[in-house]
Formats: structure tokens, sequence, C-alpha cells
């Protein structure tokens, strides 16, 4: 699209359905959503009130790869008459996707404060531990366990009984 | 990249766990041991587990004769997990027949020889309370409960303190935070008379199930309540069923997710459950289920069967006997029987599995 119309000053809600905003990834790569997608973004929404919504906005947190798939789930969570159960499934199938990009979408939602995003996938990870030993929660989060052997046992040894 | 992960959103994710989880991964590092042993925390993860479905951490504990507290996990049964999901506690040095006095937000209190002790069956903690001078009268007969007050952010036990010798009704309360006790006097009420036993805590009261004489002479089953705020008794729900010529049975209250449980036998061995979140007399309960128990066998008919459960999948706990509980699956009427272990079990109290800790006034218990 060519460059935007002048920024109403009118706040959240869109001037004309179609309006587009563009933003660049960290590595360079420009996307286009829509601003009623956009809004599920509160950063993004905060950029558009202040008239920064001009050019390609910077978004040097995330990678193309991330921002596509971001992009993907704010327009399809704006999109009018999609009922709960559909959205629901579709969610499922957004997170059903390896470890570190669970993570990666975490940090993206985070940044860009998407709380349905954020939620998400937060209960995503949360199902992923909690089953999990200590041991597996260290690797999982590349956590380097500051206790010496004698304070782990002792922990261990008070909370031994969770471990059944 | 995942070191990288903000602690807000680590906490974010910490507080979606159960409680069970939590204890274990207090081991994880020094960091989570702080995080998940403090006070705030727990208190933001019991309001989490609240907004959402309970029913997944509700567990129930049981006292036996010779002092064994066991938690009886009713949804892991049900999925095969087998007699093995009952844990025996640890850390609490046996108590003579435990009596349950009640449960509120993962605290379970206990009623000892010579004192109340506070326990939380999910992280192991134990206070024991100072003891006031009548223990024994309330472990005999008479009222107790224990339960939370949101005015003052306090816990609080009431017990029976009356002597035969007192005009009016006195109670004894007991603040989790200030560490003390204090006694109240209330008029004398006929209702009174029937109150007795473990009230249940919900909606920042305790509730029993009482008789009340209305119009001629007939008496009428109702809910009570003792307000923990007011700290005042009313009357607050009616029942589901009118019991009447002895054909129905209200066999006692409970507590099902977030609502109010009750349950009745009828005169045809139907074993029903009814659940409420209302109050006032024009307050409506929904029936839960309701099973026809001739297909249990041995039926013990001098012990009242209780129904203590109803399991996501549509099963019903029943307690049979002071050995044994069954799960009865009205589906294709079969049973399964678990065997509660070779102490008589006594008492039961429904409670949820939570981070809160009886230390009130500490946060992290290192």
């Amino acid at each position: 699209m060519s460059s935007s119309p002048p920024p109403s000053s009118a706040a959240a809600s869109p001037s004309c359905p179609k309006k587009m905003i563009a933003l660049r990834s960290s590595d360079g790569e420009t996307f286009e959503i829509e601003e009623a997608a956009a809004l599920q973004s509160k950063t993004l929404e905060n950029m558009i009130d202040e008239d920064c919504a001009g050019t390609p906005i910077p978004l040097p947190n995330v990678t193309g790869k991330i921002l596509a798939k971001v992009v993907e789930f704010c327009s399809k969570h704006a999109e009018p008459g999609v009922d709960d159960e559909s959205l629901r499934a579709w969610d499922a199938e957004f997170v059903n996707v390896e470890q570190a990009t669970v993570f990666d979408y975490i940090l993206a939602a985070n940044f860009l404060e998407i709380p349905t995003l954020l939620n998400l996938t937060c209960n995503v990870v949360a199902d992923m531990i909690r089953g999990k030993t200590p041991d597996e929660i260290r690797k999982f989060f590349n956590i380097k366990s500051i206790f010496s052997p004698e304070e782990e046992e002792e922990v261990r040894r008070e909370n031994h009984w969770a471990f059944e | 990249m995942a070191e990288s992960m903000p602690e807000d959103i680590v906490v974010d994710i910490l507080l979606r766990l159960p409680a069970k989880s939590l204890v274990r991964f207090k081991c994880v590092c020094k960091r989570w041991r702080s995080l998940i042993s403090d006070r705030a925390f727990a208190k933001s993860h019991l309001q989490r587990l609240k907004a959402g479905d309970l029913i997944p951490s509700q567990r129930f504990i049981i006292s036996g004769c010779n002092g064994s507290l066991k938690t009886v996990d009713y949804e892991a049964l049900d999925d095969g997990g087998g007699e093995g999901r009952m844990v025996v506690p640890h850390g609490i040095k046996p108590l003579w027949e435990p009596r349950i006095v009640g449960s509120c937000d993962g605290l379970v209190c206990l009623l000892g020889p010579s004192n109340f002790v506070i326990y939380n069956p999910t992280t192991r903690e134990c206070i024991e309370l100072p003891g006031p001078n009548f223990v024994d009268r309330v472990r005999l007969s008479g009222v107790s409960g224990f339960g939370y007050d949101s005015q003052s952010d306090d816990y609080k036990l009431v017990a029976d303190a009356s002597s035969s010798s007192d005009e009016n009704w006195k109670l004894a309360i007991f603040s989790l935070k200030s560490g003390s006790w204090r006694s109240i006097e209330l008029p004398f009420q006929e209702e009174f008379n029937e109150l007795t036993g473990q009230g249940v805590y919900w909606k920042g009261a305790l509730h029993w199930h009482v008789y009340v004489l209305c119009m001629y002479d007939k008496r009428e089953g109702v809910i009570m309540s003792f307000d923990l705020l007011e700290e005042k008794f009313h009357e607050v729900l009616p029942v589901p069923v009118p019991e009447v010529d002895e054909d129905i049975c209200l066999l006692g209250l409970g507590i099902h997710g977030a609502n109010l449980f009750i349950n009745n036998c009828t005169h045809d061995r139907r074993i029903e459950g009814w659940i409420t979140d209302e109050y006032g007399r024009g307050a409506s309960w929904t029936k839960l289920f309701s099973v026809d128990c001739s297909a249990i066998i041995n039926l013990d008919r001098d012990f009242e069967q209780t129904p203590l459960a109803y399991t996501s999948s549509g099963k019903i706990v029943i307690w049979m006997d002071t050995k044994r509980m069954i799960m009865f699956n009205p589906k294709d009427n079969t049973c399964k029987d678990y065997l509660l272990g070779t102490d008589l079990v006594r008492e039961y109290a429904i409670y949820l599995e939570t981070l809160v800790s009886p230390y009130l006034d500490g946060g992290a218990v290192e």
C-alpha cells in the first residue's frame, strides 16, 4: 500500500476497515497488518495513538519468522464471526510447535503486550512443565542451580513427599 | 534464549501450576525456592486457583483412630492410579484420634488430645496453637469450625466454649493473625441445640445443617451459618428436599468445587447430591446426581454411607464404613472398592492443594 493517510486523532477504532499498519522485524522484513488486528497489541495500539504509525514500525525484538506468526495470530483473533470452539481449536494448532518457538512467542507477546497470546503460550508452557523433575526444569529453562550439593539435599529432604 | 525469559513471565507461568508441582520446584534453584515460598506468591496462586476450576485441586484428608492422616486423591484413583495414590503425611507427630475441625484455603485445622493444630497437607507446614483450657470439652461435643475472614484478612478457628452452667452460649475464637484466643457470648437460641460438629467453610462463613421448629410443631431442615466477619449466626439456606416422614434423610454438607454440597438418601435406596452457589431463603439447589444404590452390595445400614465427591468423569466416591471407600459408576452400576488402611477412619474433610502457609506472619519458611 502507499503511504498511509494522516493518522486520525480519534483513538482506537479503525477509521476504515482496511487500514493497514506496516511492521518491520529485527532482520529487516516488512509485514502488513490490519489496524483492527494490530490493536490486539497494546504496544502497537499506543504507537498508533501517538501518530507513530506513518512509517513501518520497527520491532527490533522480534524476528521475521516470529513476527509473521504473530501477525497471523492477531489477524485471526480480530476476525469477526469466529465461534469460541473453532478459535480454541485454531489456538491449539497454533501453539503445537517446538518448545523454542513457544518461548519466542512468549517473548514477542510480552514485548508487544498481546494478552491473549501471552495467556495462551504461558498455559502451554505450564502444561509442558507441571510433571517435570527439578532437573528437567533446569534443562528446560537453562537455569544453573546455585545450590551446593548439601543445600540441594536438604531442600529435597524437606520436600521429599512431593516426589512420590 | 530461555535465560532471557523475564522473571515476571516465569512467575506468570509458575502461578498456573498446581501447588504440588510448585512444592517440587522449590528444588530447582535458590531464586525459585524464594519465589515459591513467598507469602504474596501463595496468595496470588490461591486467587488464580479460585478464579478457575477448583475440582482438580480438591482432595480429601481422612483421620484414623491411631493418629494416621491420609490424603485421598480421588481423581487419581479414577484415572486408574490405584491405591498408591493415597499418601500418608509425615512431619506431623501422630495425634491420638485427631479430630478434623475444618479446612479453608488449603489449611486444615485438626484437634489433638490437648491442642489445636493448623496443617497444610500440601506443603506439610504445621503449627500447634496455644490451647484454650477447654479443649477436652470441644473434643466431646460442641461446635467447631475453621475459615477465612476477608475483612481482617485472617483465618479464624471457632470452638464451643460453653459449660453447662452458662446461661448464654459461649464461643471461643482464635485468630491466626494475632495468635490469640478471645470469647464471645451469644444469647441462646432454640436452633443452637442442634448445632454440633464441624462447620463447613464456604463464602466467608461456617455452615451446618440443622432442624428448626416451625408451624404445627413440624421440624424443618435449614442451613445455618456463622458469619466469620459479623460473628453471628443466621439461617441462610433452605434444604433441597423437605424431609418428610423419614423417607428422605439428609446426610450432610460438603463442598464441591466452589459450591456448597449436600447429600441425602431416600427410602428406595437412592443417594442424591445437590449443589448451590446461592444464598437466601429463595436459594435453589441443582441436583448433581441421583443414583440407585441397590447396585452397591454390602450396604451397612448401621453406618450412613456418605457420598463424598463427584468426580469429573461422573463417578461418585462414597464413604462406606470405617475401613473402605468405593467409587461407584452410575453409568454401568459398577463399584470399585478401596481399603482406606488398617486404621479405622473416623473423620474426613475436603481441602484444596495450595501453598498457603499457617505461619501467617512469616514469608519464606527456610
